[in-house]
């Protein structure tokens, strides 16, 4: 078992070199701040490293690493918030940098958890299935948040984005 | 979906993806990587520290019952892997079959430490021997919680046996004067390497009895080993090596399960497990202490 832990905390180590572009712009995509972006990934890679001994089964490395990013991120986000309340806050300037102002708009708009089964399902290319095991939520709920989500960027929904890829 | 929708959400996915760490930001992570992989290890190796200390504390305490009180000692001889002690005559291999249990043991006989200590009384190669079985005794109680383990999460009796577990316990002596002899108890368990553990053990010859940093250094041997080691890990600082502040798990004094040994000029010299003072590139580290 000694043993098994080992194998299941290099695997950690392995997925977290190869992905931390997806955290990082994951994390970005709420922040928009690339410093806080920057010690999500960090202090998410850290606590998945330390507490590897907790995750039973290492097929789930890839979801678990996701959804402690998430919660960093989620925490982040919420302080964040907190000490902006009571200042005058300013969104000028970073709209200019996309190129589809209102489809931005949507998804800034949208509850954290319906804007990261966006992400995740069409930039990440996640199943919906792995999405459900990153929020702790069944796949029906994942896929109502995809159709509130992509209603919300007026986007029409076929069979080909449903499917798991 | 019609082709504006698709050229909408890819262009949004371009953006999205122009986000990347810079060179000087995967740096950063990559040691805070290396940062967490160490600083786990240290609390792996806190954990099976204090899981073998209270092994240690129990098998000492089992160890003055058995002899102060005959009906264990008596009892004791009837558990196949313990056997009589006096009927062990060379090295050999126990093979517990009972329950199933499919481990071996290696310990080393009397005969075979009497031929070792030359010289000595049959009541010092008896100890060593003790001490011998007594590890293994401990060993084969973390075989059995493992086995335990692995049998409730799953695991059958045929891959249990295709572990092939073994437990060897060695011992070996690092100094002898007329007064006193220091030796080791070292026992592997291949499954474990976390509580592989080395035990030091001195013997005062002349009354036959283990010898206690008290013993050695009087009442007061608290403070004078803590006020010495303090010393001497400044002036070796000066001199470049590394020790843990005490903050990040460092040395903060000794307690009972501190390990010494006694060198031939007849000082103790404290011993500090790998990782338990210093960094581990730095080994075990030792401390001798003039009395």
């Amino acid at each position: 078992m000694k043993h098994k832990n080992r194998e299941t905390a290099k695997r950690i180590e392995e997925i977290l070199l190869e992905n931390y572009d997806r955290y990082y712009r994951l994390a970005y995509s709420y922040t928009q701040n690339e410093a806080d972006a920057q010690d999500i990934v960090q202090n998410g890679a850290y606590k998945a490293i330390l507490n590897s001994d907790s995750l039973k089964n290492a097929e789930y490395a890839k979801t678990w690493i996701y959804r402690i990013m998430l919660n960093e991120t989620f925490t982040v986000i919420k302080k964040q918030r907190e000490s902006s309340l009571g200042e005058i806050t300013v969104e000028a300037g970073q709209e200019d940098v996309y190129e589809d102002i209102d489809l931005q708009r949507a998804l800034n708009s949208m509850s954290r958890e319906d804007k990261a089964v966006i992400e995740l399902r069409f930039f990440e290319e996640l199943k919906l299935s792995e999405i459900a095991e990153i929020l702790g939520e069944n796949v029906s709920t994942i896929k109502s948040r995809l159709y509130r989500g992509l209603k919300k960027m007026k986007l029409e929904l076929t069979d080909a984005w449903q499917c798991e890829s | 979906m019609d082709k504006t929708n698709s050229e909408k959400l890819n262009a949004l996915r371009k953006e999205y993806e122009n986000m990347q760490m810079n060179s000087e930001q995967i740096e950063s992570l990559k040691s805070v990587i290396e940062d967490a992989k160490q600083e786990k290890g240290r609390e792996r190796h806190k954990v099976m520290m204090r899981r073998c200390s209270t092994a240690a504390a129990v098998a000492a305490a089992f160890l003055v019952v058995l002899n102060t009180s005959p009906v264990v000692a008596n009892a004791m001889e009837n558990i196949p892997v313990l056997g009589s002690v006096a009927r062990i005559l060379t090295f050999r291999t126990y093979v517990q079959e009972n329950d199933d249990l499919s481990i071996s043991v290696d310990i080393p006989g009397v005969e075979m430490i009497s031929e070792d200590t030359n010289g000595l009384t049959d009541a010092v190669n008896q100890e060593i021997y003790e001490l011998c079985e007594q590890y293994s005794r401990e060993a084969i109680a973390r075989a059995e919680e493992y086995k335990k383990a692995f049998l409730e999460t799953g695991g059958t009796q045929e891959e249990w046996e295709a572990h092939n577990i073994a437990i060897k316990v060695d011992y070996a002596i690092l100094s002898q004067t007329d007064d006193y002899l220091s030796f080791t108890v070292t026992g592997s368990e291949n499954w474990n390497s976390g509580c592989n553990e080395t035990r030091y053990y001195n013997l005062d010859l002349r009354e036959e009895k283990l010898v206690t940093l008290e013993d050695l250094l009087g009442e007061d041997y608290v403070n004078i080993v803590n006020a010495d080691i303090q010393t001497q890990m400044k002036q070796r600082t000066a001199t470049g090596e590394v020790f843990f502040d005490p903050g990040e798990g460092g040395f903060t004094g000794i307690d009972d399960a501190v390990k010494f040994y006694i060198n031939q000029a007849g000082n103790p010299v404290i011993v500090f497990d790998k990782y338990e003072v210093a960094p581990g590139s730095a080994g075990m580290v030792e401390f001798e202490i003039d009395r």
